[in-house]
């Protein structure tokens, strides 16, 4: 499980002309996306296509099946949160006193189901197709301070291993004859504290050797950093953003007078 | 015995890190699994142990298949000593982590042995500290004694060698000897040849995921051509008894008779050099 969460945060390369466009612009999109999702929340049918539309142009612009085998999979891993999601709509309908088994709740329950996997998707797509060092410079583009920057970008490279190695100590207690497979709830709990101190030290250890390799790399010793990655806009960059924020505008029209 | 057959696995991604491998080790049998950087050894390893499950194939563990075996099951059977020790340690001491596994498998007075053991490995002042504390190549030690402690019926050492000074070394080469007097089975993952020169194991070559060759130590680490292959160098005692034997000097590559053939000869010329 962590190692399949850990696939959905680690940037890989990918070809595609779409993947080629200028960061900003592909935070654009996904933040349309996004948007796009949490603001049809109703009537379920409109939802659904919308939904349905968000996940498609992911897919289309993801445009390999790796990509596309990862967000599978990635939604595996979500499964846990689907059915949860299924059993609160239940509860909502049985506390009203409605039936659950009936169309409506179907419909209902599917489009909820639809709009979370797309919300899910349509933010992944950012970080699926922007290199950290893309990332970077998007953010120093947005005049953000280049400590920061460097702290989020480090933080978004070190995640995916972060969580490979929560597996890692997990597997070595287990083969030292911890049984996770226990489904007493307070052991369970126990085995996890226990694995989460290793991968503590181990972190507060690596930023530790980070500083020192900063400081060996002279970091921090000249004020105004210039940079080796500058972005431009292009002229198809350019093209894209106009085409879908004119989608974008005339979807939350529609949203308004609906 | 334990068995690996006809495995095949690939990473995330689509990396093909073992291809068709069969691996067999018996009791009081010693097999170095040899290869270069990449080779595949830690991924044979984890997949012996059941860290990971190959795409094709079985491990076979005394007669059952290990997929059908609780992981518990083959931890107290299968000692697997990771190449990186790093995040092996949780406890707040040495002793402690000794006595971990012991309780979690159920065995009890086993404090001789950890006594034993610590000072095997030259661990016994450290006993008390934290194992945070320790040196790479302390941890490394550390982390073979650990699962000695529990005395497994296999035992896998991936680079055991890696980081150890002389004394580290002697250990390791004598733990790995007695085991295989005790009659347990072993795998030694490294690419370090003479270390394996010195032990005298069966040998598996790997390379790119498939085995090149398995056979007696001397017969594989002397076939320049397969250490070639495999991108390894062979061991000293190996090239300095091809010289030889090109000058036209027979002799043979284990070092006790290398030196002793040398040694005559030395004496020969020195008895020369007296009576000339
Ligand atoms: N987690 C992983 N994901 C993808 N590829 C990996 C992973 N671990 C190892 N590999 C690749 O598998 C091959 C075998 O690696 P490994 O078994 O670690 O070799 P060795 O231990 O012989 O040096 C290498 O080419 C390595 O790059
Ligand atoms: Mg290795």
């Amino acid at each position: 499980m962590a190692t399949s969460i850990a696939d959905l945060l680690r940037y890989r390369e990918i070809e595609s002309p779409l993947i080629r466009l200028d960061p900003r612009v592909k935070l654009l999109i996904s933040i349309y996306l996004f948007t796009s999702t949490l603001i049809f929340d109703r009537p379920p049918l409109l939802s659904a296509i919308v939904s349905t539309a968000v996940l498609l142009t992911v897919g289309l612009t993801l445009h390999s099946i790796e990509a596309s085998r990862r967000l599978l999979r990635t939604i595996r891993a979500l499964s846990f949160f689907l059915a949860f999601v299924v059993l609160l709509n239940v509860l909502g309908f049985v506390t009203q006193g409605l039936n659950p088994l009936t169309l409506e709740f179907v419909a209902i329950t599917s489009s909820q189901l639809l709009r979370f996997v797309a919300a899910i998707v349509s933010f992944s797509f950012f970080l699926l197709t922007v290199s950290p060092e893309a990332l970077a410079a998007t953010l120093r583009s947005m005049r953000l301070p280049h400590d920061y920057v460097f702290a989020m970008t480090a933080a978004v490279r070190f995640a995916p291993l972060f969580l490979e190695e929560i597996q890692e100590v997990i597997d070595s207690q287990r083969l030292r004859g911890v049984d996770y497979s226990t489904r007493n709830p307070v052991k369970r709990l126990r085995n996890y504290v226990r694995a989460f101190v290793p991968v503590v030290i181990n972190a507060l250890k690596r930023s530790f050797e980070m500083a020192e390799a900063l400081e060996v790399k002279c970091y921090g010793a000249v004020r105004n950093r210039t940079s080796f990655y500058v972005l431009r806009l292009r002229k198809s960059d350019v093209m894209v953003l106009t085409a879908t924020t004119a989608v974008f505008a005339s979807l939350v029209t529609l949203r308004l007078f609906l | 015995m334990l068995e690996a057959v006809n495995v095949r696995y690939e990473y995330h991604g689509g990396k093909v890190a073992l291809d068709g491998v069969d691996l067999q080790v018996r009791e009081g049998e010693v097999v170095a699994l040899m290869g270069s950087n990449g080779a595949g050894k830690t991924t044979l390893m984890k997949v012996l142990v059941g860290l990971l499950r190959p795409k094709s194939g079985k491990v076979v563990l005394d007669g059952s298949e290990i997929s059908e075996l609780s992981s518990k099951e083959v931890a107290r059977r299968i000692g697997y000593v990771p190449q990186i020790a790093d995040s092996l340690f949780f406890l707040e001491s040495v002793r402690e982590e000794m006595r971990y596994a012991l309780r979690n498998f159920g065995i009890g007075d086993a404090d001789h042995r950890v006594e034993f053991l610590l000072e095997r490995f030259g661990l016994s002042e450290l006993r008390d500290r934290s194992p945070f504390s320790l040196s790479g190549g302390q941890k490394k030690r550390l982390s073979i004694a650990v699962v000695l402690a529990w005395d497994p019926k296999y035992v896998l050492l991936d680079e055991p060698t890696l980081g150890q000074d002389k004394s580290g070394r002697e250990a390791i080469a004598w733990t790995i000897e007695s085991l295989r007097r005790e009659g347990r089975g072993v795998v030694v993952a490294t690419h370090d040849v003479e270390f394996v020169s010195e032990l005298d194991p069966q040998v598996t070559l790997l390379s790119s995921g498939r085995v090149l060759a398995s056979g007696q130590a001397y017969e594989v680490l002397s076939d320049e051509k397969l250490m070639k292959s495999a991108n390894l160098l062979p061991p000293q005692s190996v090239i300095i008894s091809k010289q030889l034997t090109r000058l036209g000097i027979r002799t043979t590559h284990r070092v006790n008779e290398l030196v002793s053939s040398i040694a005559t000869l030395m004496r020969c010329k020195e008895f020369g050099d007296k009576h000339r």
